[in-house]
């Protein structure tokens, strides 16, 4: 019996702070989703987030202003993208595709300027922060936050308006783009989050350390019907089959390479058996 | 409205059709000019020492972060710096063609083509058979390729390392740290390799090798082998490194790339060892890298681009080095290494080095 | 000024790269034309990636089994071409039926279980690549290179250049054919009126009686179906071989192209032009070692920002000429 626990929260150990970077990203393409942009754009501002911390952790030595920088300079390129996109009326699936290049080469560039490399940039004497413990809980209570910011408040419901209905905002007064734009802003905190977590965890800024998280978000938001508990349940089963595929790969009794695409299968399949909500 | 439109647009793409056509034929004119006579001028560069030779080296990847290109580009970088020191009239120009193998093809014939280039130097298994039909398109144009093996074209010339003896002394090593009664090293006859892909000089050669280099201390050890599926994702190495530890691997030999990164932090945090390859990796984290097997791709580069500035490298035949001639070793003086791991692991890795080199234990690859 | 028109010329200084353009525009079109279908339907196809790159492989290895190099080799020595025709065709009608199958199965979803063709077509793609990737590396590889690819493909089944060197085929021509085939399809013919319709407004389509749920499926099978196509393409036009990752990013891009192009497939034929001219530009300029691979991808995205918006600078042209004309 206590074999069993133990099993148990060595999986949980391992599984949900694995889940925690995708949840935070997967909120922030949950509002942007709600808003009516698709968010396209989450891999590179992971990237960009990532990048942004381990730079400015090495410099200060403290992660937290490494975090900081990094919600900061993210919110600041989105919102910029963002404006450009609502003033000059272009397509947002485009500015956003836009923002993954922009990401990946500011910071492979700026990588070759600050520290000689483009590649791998380790912090020297830093292993990592011990609050693994706390990714899950604190990612949770964002998805908490969310869940309340879209129902409950003002600013939350106008923001699913611009996105459900813009001319019945606009025809009361709301101004649908600056809600789109607000939108991309709390993308790019989650963002930011999700990457700070991903490099600060690496204690290390690896090119392209995402690897695709953002996308996976946002099939994650679909997965969950849009709605930040559902999500997070999304979210967990997707960690949970990625995690079965890291053991099934040590059993040794199937091609390692195949058993990858194994989590898109499986939510393939969840996703069309499970009964649809009509929209 | 909608035929409007639609007319509109088919005008833009007829102006553009017609304008992209216009300029290729232009094009066409200039490049029959200057084409015809490059393929000569690339052998004349070549032997007439007067004129500028340029010699490029085409990285099939990224330099930065990936040790094997930055290994071969600096080791070419030297051996021009030192000939353009001592008068010779030689250029060095790195050419990164990123990580789509697809489109390799095309971007070598690019340099190919130009005939800029008295020497193309590179550094990839896949490469010469990419190279051998480019290479019969313009047979003045010399190839030196690394890390490869191929027969048969005069104008490439590769080398090989001997990766099975690479491989196997990570193996012997991962093994006595496995079985050695060091803190973090647990019972399991167990330990990991960590893949960014599988790709054929890693399952028929690295993985075997690594194997058996693990067998030759105890013939009862498997090896637990796991793919990332790309080079990048360190957060992913670091998941399936941890899960590798619970199943009781207590040394990793990580051959994936950035995602090197995830198991090096896995290792820090969940205390097993690290075996580097390629390059000397003791510093990524002390203490907990306990094995560097390498390869001196820098001065095999070095010392191969000397000789074919100075005239005297034997183009056309393929060459395989390995521990014996010291292009294959491993870093037994690292002050790390040596503080680290105890004496008693390291004397019997010293004793598999000396038979090695001596010749007694041959490890050939076919 | 000087390096940006060096830049931009890059494309245009040989027979060798206009030519490749010509041929990655070609290869994009076939792909941008499907993207575009599905965005007409109302649908979002983002399985592009696995529908090409399944193609491809499909195409790569009905042309190398043994009776297709020995049909290749008889046409090879003077002897009838039938059979080697009969191979290459049914490679592609393959090629057609494998991006079709995967545009289809989400396009089923969707009309059956109401699952969003969005999510299950970047599922499917997301666990078929690394199947494929494994097919490559592993069963399917040719045992004697260290490629990772399958074999080459005959002589028989290339397509020629028409601009030798360079890679540009027949297949540049085919594509804009095929565009202009969808375009006309999309505005001239009932079916094509009634899957815009369908697309544009779903509920005045369902109104009017249109079979909406069968016509997302048509749409998103035929986006996967010419998706085929340009995996078809690459193979016998372009690469000869499969190799691993052939597609990648491939998919995206023809996403992104049918969105400059404002779902329109003639407007298609212009906007991969302009994006094969853009991608081969930077391709160039970092050979040329003139710049790096992050300056190339700053100055793509910002390009892309700005065709992406709605032509600001036409419009501030306009605006500046109304107002000098005001005055």
């Amino acid at each position: 019996m206590n074999g069993v626990f133990s099993a148990f929260t060595g999986v949980l150990d391992s599984l949900l702070p694995a889940a925690s970077p995708l949840l935070l990203a997967s909120l922030g393409a949950l509002v942007s989703e709600h808003a009516g942009v698709l968010a396209v754009f989450m891999d590179g501002a992971i990237n960009f987030g990532g990048f942004v911390c381990i730079a400015v952790t090495g410099a200060t030595g403290s992660p937290l202003a490494g975090v900081a920088a990094a919600i900061a300079l993210t919110v600041l390129l989105l919102f910029a993208v963002s404006r450009f996109t609502e003033r000059t009326g272009a397509n947002p699936f485009l500015t956003a595709l836009s923002v993954n290049l922009l990401s990946s080469g500011a910071t492979s560039l700026s990588s070759s300027a600050l520290f000689g490399t483009r590649g791998t940039v380790a912090l020297a004497d830093f292993s990592g922060l011990d609050l693994r413990l706390w990714y899950f809980p604190a990612s949770l209570a964002a998805a908490a936050a969310v869940s309340f910011f879209l129902q409950r408040t003002l600013a939350g419901i106008s923001l699913r308006a611009a996105g459900s209905a813009p001319e019945a905002l606009a025809a009361r007064g709301g101004d649908p783009g600056k809600y789109r734009t607000l939108s991309w802003c709390i993308a790019a905190f989650f963002a930011a989050c999700a990457g700070s977590m991903l490099t600060l965890d690496l204690g290390a800024w690896v090119p392209n350390v995402s690897a695709g998280r953002g996308w996976t978000a946002l099939a994650a938001v679909y997965l969950g019907y849009k709605n930040p508990w559902l999500c997070a349940a999304a979210v967990l089963a997707f960690a949970g089959a990625e995690y079965a595929t890291n053991i099934l790969q040590g059993l040794g009794r199937m091609p390692a390479t195949i058993i990858l695409g194994l989590p898109y299968a499986l939510a393939l399949v969840v996703f069309a058996l499970v009964p649809q909500r009509k929209q | 409205m909608k035929r409007n439109n639609l007319k509109r647009i088919t005008a833009t793409g007829a102006v553009l059709i017609a304008l992209t056509a216009a300029v290729s034929i232009l094009s066409v004119s200039c490049a029959k000019k200057t084409a015809e006579p490059d393929d000569a001028s690339a052998a004349e560069n070549a032997q007439n020492s007067n004129r500028e030779r340029v010699i490029a080296v085409f990285v099939p990847g990224i330099v930065s972060g990936s040790p094997v290109y930055e290994m071969l580009v600096s080791g070419v970088e030297k051996a021009v710096d030192e000939a353009a020191g001592a008068g010779a009239n030689v250029r060095l120009q790195v050419i990164e063609a990123g990580t789509k193998q697809a489109d390799w093809g095309a971007k070598m014939t690019t340099l190919a083509s130009s005939a800029n280039y008295a020497l193309i130097v590179s550094s990839n298994p896949a490469l010469p058979e990419i190279v051998d039909p480019i290479s019969k398109q313009f047979p003045a144009q010399k190839f030196v390729i690394f890390d490869s093996y191929f027969e048969g074209n005069p104008a490439v010339t590769t080398f090989r390392y001997n990766q099975r003896e690479q491989a196997y002394l990570s193996g012997y090593m991962a093994a006595l740290v496995s079985t050695s009664g060091m803190e973090s090293a647990n019972k399991d006859k167990k330990i990991g390799l960590v893949a960014g892909q599988e790709y054929p000089a890693m399952l028929n050669v690295i993985l075997p090798a690594f194997l058996e280099g693990a067998k030759a201390v105890d013939p009862e050890f498997e090896v637990d082998f796991r793919v990332v599926g790309n080079w990048y994702d360190a957060a992913k190495g670091a998941e399936l490194a941890r899960a590798m530890n619970e199943a009781g691997v207590d040394v990793i030999m990580p051959i994936s790339g950035g995602a090197n990164q995830g198991v090096v932090a896995a290792a820090k945090e969940k205390g097993f060892y690290v075996a580097w390859f390629d390059d000397n990796g003791y510093a990524k984290a002390p203490g907990r890298v306990v094995s560097s097997s390498i390869m001196a791709q820098e001065r095999l580069a070095y010392e191969k681009t000397r000789d074919w500035i100075n005239g005297s490298l034997a183009e056309g035949t393929p060459g395989t080095v390995g521990i014996a001639d010291g292009y294959v070793d491993f870093v037994s003086d690292d002050p790390l290494y040596v503080e680290h791991v105890p004496a008693a692991l390291r004397e019997k890795q010293e004793a598999l080095l000396a038979k090695l080199k001596s010749g007694e234990l041959v490890l050939t690859v076919k | 000024m000087n390096a940006f028109a060096e830049f931009a010329l890059g494309p245009f200084s040989s027979l060798w790269h206009a030519g490749n353009l010509l041929d990655k525009a070609g290869l994009l079109m076939f792909a941008s034309t499907g993207a575009a279908f599905a965005l007409k339907s109302g649908t979002f196809n983002l399985g592009g990636e696995a529908q090409i790159y399944a193609s491809a492989l499909v195409t790569a290895m009905i042309l190398s089994t043994p009776s297709a190099v020995a049909a290749a080799e008889l046409a090879g020595s003077g002897g009838s071409a039938g059979p080697a025709l009969f191979f290459f065709a049914l490679a592609c009608a393959l090629a057609l039926a494998a991006g079709g199958l995967l545009g289809f199965i989400p396009g089923e979803l969707k009309a059956r279980f109401g699952a969003s063709e969005l999510l299950t077509s970047f599922l499917l793609s997301a666990a078929l690549l690394p199947v494929i990737d494994f097919l490559i590396a592993g069963p399917l590889r040719d045992e004697g290179k260290n490629l990772l690819a399958t074999p080459a493909i005959a002589d028989a089944f290339r397509m020629r250049s028409l601009l030798p060197p360079s890679l540009m085929n027949a297949s540049f021509f085919l594509a804009c054919g095929t565009a202009t085939v969808a375009a006309l399809f999309l505005s001239r013919t009932r079916a094509g009126y009634r899957l815009s319709v369908a697309g544009t407004a779903p509920e005045f389509a369902r109104f009017a009686g249109f079979p909406v749920k069968r016509i997302t499926v048509a749409g998103m099978t035929a986006s996967g179906a010419l998706h085929g196509l340009a995996g078809f393409f690459a193979i016998v036009g372009t690469w000869f071989m499969c190799h691993q990752g052939l597609s990648s990013g491939m998919g995206w891009s023809a996403l992104a192209i049918a969105l400059i192009a404002r779902h329109n497939p003639l407007a298609v034929i212009p906007a991969s032009l302009l994006y094969a001219w853009i991608e081969s530009a930077s391709d160039i300029a970092v050979l040329s070692s003139r710049v790096s691979f992050d300056s190339t991808a700053i100055v793509q995205g910002v390009i892309f920002l700005f065709i992406s918006a709605k032509l600001p600078i036409a419009g501030q042209l306009r605006a500046v000429l109304k107002k000098r004309r005001a005055r």
